[in-house]
């Protein structure tokens, strides 16, 4: 565990952040250990926040930071097009504007390989149809804070099924109000409860088939 | 009063004594005079951003009150689910089949869509909720204090990225003037709009005066909440007559299959 690393993240240093990365990663250590690093450091600025230690605003410069970070180690978005474990299409649903979590799953589905198609927030339906037949992703991450924008959410698979692409995608809900239960009355195919478990999911629907 | 029941013309079943088990985000909102003739317990007004905590909290204090002629009235909404589950064994729980409560205070979610649909970038703001809860006028000072007026507005621009405008909702029952001054210069810094919207204390009146009519869900003992009271539109498929027509109003739908096991 690279100390310095990570609580310079809990601080909130950004240069101090970039730094360290920077000097890892010409002492030749693994990006997947830099990562967990930095993702260890999340955890515990997540921990803070839920103790109500933390505020909103720290939590997303933590985001920040470690998108950052990511793209000091070349782990961005744009830089993970190629070679890509698959492709996941994302976004806020329509009637929702939230995307802190989001924008976390996004960075850690890029950190572990996969080419995310962030599509931003308050989506409308037609835009995440297109994006999945443009980019021919098989996982579609829907997410939302806001339980006002479940019938969004529900609207949003039952248009994938009207285009003919709900076979071909894998659909994953995510935010704080959604659950396994949840997921099967909206007709998707699971909930994830953490951007790891994001992983896991997009992970399995790659490797594992198609749900 | 307790076990002394007396019945209720609204929801059919009769309720001796009421207890609010309320957010201090909207007991803040009653009247006064009215809180005062009400049993009220409170829980804590930072739960709201913890809906697991917020669960827990719930379940323990309608558990302490759950007693045969006792009605327990929630001063919550769905809450991001957090009410889900709930159940009791002897009383009624009443709850206002409400997002939360911002729609609570705009007088439906229905109102609440239509707000929200001017601009999605609204962060909604009542008397009650700015002096219990963690805002972005708390937080704005706090983060200044921490890290100095220039990261700690870098931060709060990140926060406030999609956000065009701070409504106040206006439910008449005090001066908005004082609000507005208390949110200006965090409009100001972050370049939002202010404006007021009509909002309304009448689920709230209607909450502790049990006139529950279809804006409430009223569970008797044994029923549990689900989504399905809250959002019977999302449940098209199942029982579609019912969803069609809105779901149970006013009253629970016991004896028909519920969706969570």
């Amino acid at each position: 565990m690279n100390e310095t690393l990570t609580s310079a993240l809990v601080e909130m240093r950004e240069d101090d952040v970039l730094a360290a990365v920077g000097a890892a990663k010409a002492a030749g250590m693994a990006a997947t250990d830099i990562i967990a690093d930095l993702q260890a450091g999340m955890k515990t600025i997540g921990d803070k926040y839920e103790a109500g230690e933390y505020f909103l605003s720290e939590l997303i410069m933590s985001a920040e930071i470690f998108k950052r970070a990511l793209a000091e180690l070349g782990l961005d978005q744009s830089a993970a097009d190629t070679g890509a474990r698959g492709t996941v299409v994302l976004g806020t649903v329509h009637t929702d504007i939230h995307d802190i979590g989001k924008n976390i799953v996004a960075s850690v589905l890029s950190a572990n390989g996969f080419r995310v198609v962030d599509l931003g927030v308050d989506v409308p339906v037609e835009k995440f149809v297109a994006a999945v037949k443009e980019h021919s992703a098989q996982v579609v991450g829907l997410s939302c804070l806001l339980t006002t924008a479940f019938p969004a959410m529900q609207e949003t698979i039952e248009a994938l099924a009207a285009a003919g692409l709900r076979d071909k995608v894998t659909v994953v809900i995510g935010g704080g109000p959604v659950s396994d239960d949840l997921a099967e009355q909206l007709g998707a195919d699971g909930a994830g409860a953490s951007a790891q478990e994001a992983v896991n999911l997009a992970a399995k629907a790659v490797e594992g088939g198609a749900a | 009063m307790t076990g002394d029941a007396t019945e209720n013309p609204t929801s059919g079943s009769g309720h001796g004594r009421l207890v609010l088990l309320a957010c201090p985000a909207v007991t803040g909102e009653l009247a006064e005079g009215v809180i005062d003739a009400v049993d009220c317990r409170e829980l804590e007004a930072h739960l709201h951003v913890k809906p697991d905590s917020l669960k827990v909290a719930l379940r323990e204090a309608v558990a302490e009150l759950d007693e045969p002629g006792t009605t327990i009235v929630l001063g919550y909404g769905l809450c991001s689910n957090a009410v889900l589950g709930l159940k009791t064994e002897h009383a009624t729980l009443v709850v206002p089949r409400v997002d939360d409560c911002i729609a609570m205070l705009l007088g439906s979610n229905e109102a609440f869509s239509r707000e929200a649909e001017k601009e999605r970038g609204s962060y909604y703001l009542a008397k009650a909720y700015l002096d219990e809860c963690s805002t972005i006028v708390s937080e704005h000072e706090a983060m200044v204090e921490k890290y100095g007026q220039e990261r700690a507005e870098r931060m709060m621009r990140l926060v406030l990225k999609h956000y065009k405008r701070v409504v106040l909702v206006r439910t008449g029952r005090y001066d908005i003037e004082p609000l507005r001054r208390r949110v200006d210069e965090v409009a100001r810094v972050y370049d939002l709009a202010i404006e007021e919207v009509e909002g309304t204390t009448r689920i709230l009146d209607g909450l502790v005066a049990d006139e529950w009519g279809d804006d409430f869900i009223v569970a008797p003992p044994g029923h549990e909440l689900t989504l399905r009271d809250f959002k019977p539109e999302l449940y098209k498929d199942a029982a579609g007559e019912a969803a069609a027509g809105g779901g149970p109003r006013g009253r629970p739908r016991d004896g028909g299959p519920e969706p969570d096991a």
